[in-house]
This record gives structure tokens, C-alpha cells and sequence, in this order.
């Protein structure tokens, strides 16, 4: 700085640079014209207000479809096994049976529905044997619907029976036995809440009003009204199902499975958890009440035509039997069962000796683990079936 | 057909994230509503 002012003082010219010739800047490149795939992708990435409208559009009509479509007849119509959260899912199958029968175009003139819990569900090795022996008797085609669950109780078996009750007639089977007869209403309220059906009906909910519990009110729609069943099968395994297939239905789960009496702490387990499932006080408490439910169902169920009640003991493990159930108790509930078989068009069967059952048939204390001794029952179960058609043929 | 690949995306956008969406509302309404499914304690 010092510098320069002395220059300039002095009078000295000052050279002046020449300016430098600068090459000319380039015009800005024009950005390339944007290809299909590139605004795609934009319009698939970028957030913008048309995507949250159509977001919230896309979810609205998902649920419009669910309850505009979502309906008993078109479950029937399609293998809805998709829905079954393990390949052990009762409720499901036994949804399903229930959808199919109901929406058959013309029912048949005789039909046998055959309920029951996992005991029954293992007793019978395939229900065709029954249909065969029933429809060789009746000289006409009586399929039998299979419809037993894990621990169904009596409320959700009327319900069912309700479902597909229109133009049925023919035989109720029911599986029947002292734990059966222990259920109480109270002891059901957690079936309000789980919804392990895929329907409800006004019967079930009478029953269960009888019952003194409190069903929820319904809107009327099918999907609205059991749209927890939907939910809780809404999983990663519906997606794996999706893909790869509905499951095969796994109905026998304790073929060849050891008995558990070879097994000293599960035997001891066992017969822990059998004592606190049987309960004597709540038999006798219940019992009145779970006959005079089935006594409703069946009277419904006459009204439109004829049906037989068929009451068939669950079979049980004898030496289990003999711990659980004292012999005065076992005597009690035989006679009881015997006068409510005294009313027309009630039958009553012990099918254990028949089926020459041993306690090593089965795995736990109702629970047959023997592919032979399942073949018994079914053929005992089935004669007796045979018979009461006989006499149904007979008596017109 | 620029205008029609934007408006592709963003349809494909709306579709997935609204599938989405409604699943996860319909599974947390289940929850939420104390669905789940029955496991039997007993035999």
C-alpha cells in the first residue's frame, strides 16, 4: 500500500496491464428431457398431496370391499384356508365346514352333523365311514359334517348347528361326556371376546344371554360384526399362505405319539391338569342346564323337520377314568344320561368297551393316539348310526 | 406420456402405502380390541 502511493506521487507512469482475454463462458447445459421411468420413480417416491389422497382412497376402499364382500356365501365359495393361522386352526376349519354346508343349493334329505371337542376330533378317524354305513342303510347319499373343535363348547356347537340348521334334517350327533356337561356359562365369558368362530347368530347369542352373559350388539353386516376374526389372522402367516398355499388341514395330532403314561412327570402333569378340568361340584351344578340347551337346539331344530339326538360318551382313558371320576360319580351321570335318552328321538351310546379301548390307545385321558383304535370307534360309532337310521326309515 | 408415468407412480404409491395402511390399522384395531386367537390350556 505504501508502495503504491509513492508511484503515484513520483509522477512515474504506471504500466497497465493488458486485459486478459478470458474465453468465453460455456451457455449452461439445458438439463435433459426426463424419461418415463425417471418421473415414475419420482411420482412412486416422492411424497406429494395426490399420494396421500390416493393412500387414504386405496385404505377406504380396502374396507368397503371387506364388508361389501367379505360374506359367509363367498367364504364358501373359496378356499379360505389362507385365513388359518397354523395348519391346526379348528375354528377355521370348522367356520368354513359350517359356511359350506349352508350355502349347498339343495340339502339333502338325510345328513348327519357330528360335534365335538379335540377328543372327538381324534376319535374318528374319517367320517366317511359313517356316511357309507348310513347311506347303505337309508339306500340314499347322507353325508356327515364333520364339525368338532378344540374345546368347543355347548354354546358355539348350537350356534353352528344354527348356521347350517336350514333344511336339515337327519341326526345330531354330540360327543358328549362329564366335562361336557361341567361347562357353565361363567365359566365361558372369554368366548365374548375371542370371537373363535367366524360368525355369530341370534341363537348363539340367546343361549348365551341365557347364560346370563351380555353378546355384543351386531350391525347386521358380516365383516363389521366379526371383523376380530379377520384381525387376529391378518399375519405374517397370511402373507406366507398367500404365496405358498393354503395349509392342509392337520386333524389327527396325536397319531403315534407315545402314551404319556410311559413318561412319569407328563403322566403326573397330566393327571395335575385332568383333576382341575374335572370338577364334580360344577357337573352337578351344569349339567340341568347344558341338557335343557341341547334340548333347545333340538326342539328348534324339529321345527322344520326331523331329527334325531344322538349322545355319544367321548372316549376316555380307563385308568385315568378311574382316578378322575369316582365310581358313584361315573354311576350318576350314566343313570343321568340314561332317563334324558328316555325322551323320543334321544339315544345314548357308550362306545369304549365296543371299540375295546386300552389305556395305552390313547395318548393322554381323551385323547386316541392309535390309527387301529380309531378305526374301532368310528366303525362302533358308525354301527350304532346304522341303527338309528334303521329305526328312522322305520318309523316315517 | 410423461404426465401419465407421473401419475403411474403415484398411483402404485398410493396403492401399496394404502394397502399398508389399512393392515395396520385393521391388525392394531385387533389388538387394540384384545383379539387373539384361542389357545386352549387344557388337554
Amino acid at each position: 500500500m505504501t508502495q503504491e502511493k509513492k508511484t503515484i506521487e513520483s509522477g512515474a507512469a504506471v504500466p497497465v496491464a493488458a486485459p486478459v482475454k478470458r474465453p468465453a463462458k460455456a451457455a449452461p447445459k439445458p438439463p435433459p428431457p426426463p424419461t418415463f421411468f425417471g418421473t415414475f420413480l419420482q411420482g412412486l417416491t416422492r411424497p406429494s398431496l395426490p399420494a396421500v389422497i390416493g393412500t387414504l382412497c386405496v385404505a377406504l376402499a380396502w374396507l368397503a370391499a371387506c364388508v361389501l364382500f367379505l360374506t359367509p356365501a363367498n367364504l364358501a365359495r373359496i378356499d379360505a384356508r389362507y385365513l388359518m393361522t397354523v395348519e391346526d386352526d379348528d375354528y377355521t376349519e370348522v367356520s368354513l365346514r359350517a359356511f359350506r354346508i349352508a350355502a349347498q343349493p339343495v340339502k339333502p334329505a338325510f345328513a348327519i352333523a357330528l360335534f365335538g371337542t379335540s377328543g372327538t376330533r381324534e376319535a374318528i378317524s374319517d367320517e366317511k365311514v359313517i356316511e357309507e354305513a348310513v347311506s347303505a342303510e337309508l339306500g340314499t347319499q347322507a353325508p356327515c359334517y364333520f364339525l368338532a373343535a378344540k374345546a368347543l363348547s355347548p354354546y358355539e356347537m348350537v350356534g353352528v348347528m344354527d348356521h347350517i340348521s336350514e333344511g336339515f334334517e337327519g341326526i345330531v350327533v354330540m360327543h358328549i361326556g362329564p366335562n361336557f356337561l361341567s361347562d357353565s356359562g361363567e365359566g365361558r365369558r372369554h368366548l365374548i371376546d375371542l370371537h373363535r368362530l367366524a360368525f355369530q347368530n341370534e341363537v348363539y347369542d340367546e343361549e348365551l344371554r341365557a347364560a346370563g352373559l351380555n353378546p355384543p350388539s351386531h350391525t347386521g353386516n358380516y365383516f363389521l360384526d366379526n371383523w376380530r376374526f379377520f384381525s387376529v389372522r391378518t399375519n405374517d402367516q397370511l402373507l406366507h399362505h398367500l404365496i405358498a398355499g393354503p395349509p392342509v388341514f392337520k386333524r389327527h395330532r396325536y397319531v403315534d405319539k407315545p402314551p404319556l403314561r410311559e413318561n412319569q412327570r407328563g403322566w403326573d402333569d397330566m393327571v395335575a391338569t385332568a383333576i382341575k378340568w374335572m370338577d364334580e361340584q360344577a357337573y352337578r351344578a351344569n349339567r340341568q342346564t347344558n341338557r335343557e340347551l341341547l334340548d333347545r337346539m333340538i326342539a328348534r331344530l324339529r321345527r322344520n323337520g326331523r331329527v334325531e339326538l344322538v349322545l355319544v360318551e367321548v372316549p376316555r382313558n380307563p385308568v385315568l377314568s378311574n382316578i378322575l371320576i369316582p365310581p358313584a360319580l361315573a354311576s350318576d351321570h350314566r343313570a343321568f344320561m340314561q332317563q334324558w335318552a328316555q325322551q323320543p328321538g334321544v339315544h345314548y351310546f357308550e362306545l369304549d368297551q365296543e371299540a375295546a379301548l386300552t389305556a395305552d390307545d390313547l395318548e393322554d385321558y381323551i385323547h386316541l393316539r392309535s390309527p387301529a383304535a380309531q378305526e374301532r370307534y368310528t366303525k362302533a360309532l358308525a354301527q350304532k348310526l346304522r341303527q338309528v337310521a334303521a329305526q328312522w326309515k322305520e318309523e316315517p | 406420456m410423461i404426465r401419465f408415468a407421473r401419475i403411474l407412480g403415484i398411483v402404485l404409491q398410493a396403492a401399496v402405502l394404502g394397502t399398508l395402511l389399512f393392515v395396520a390399522v385393521f391388525r392394531l384395531a385387533g389388538i387394540m380390541g384384545g383379539a387373539r386367537v384361542f389357545q386352549y390350556e387344557g388337554f
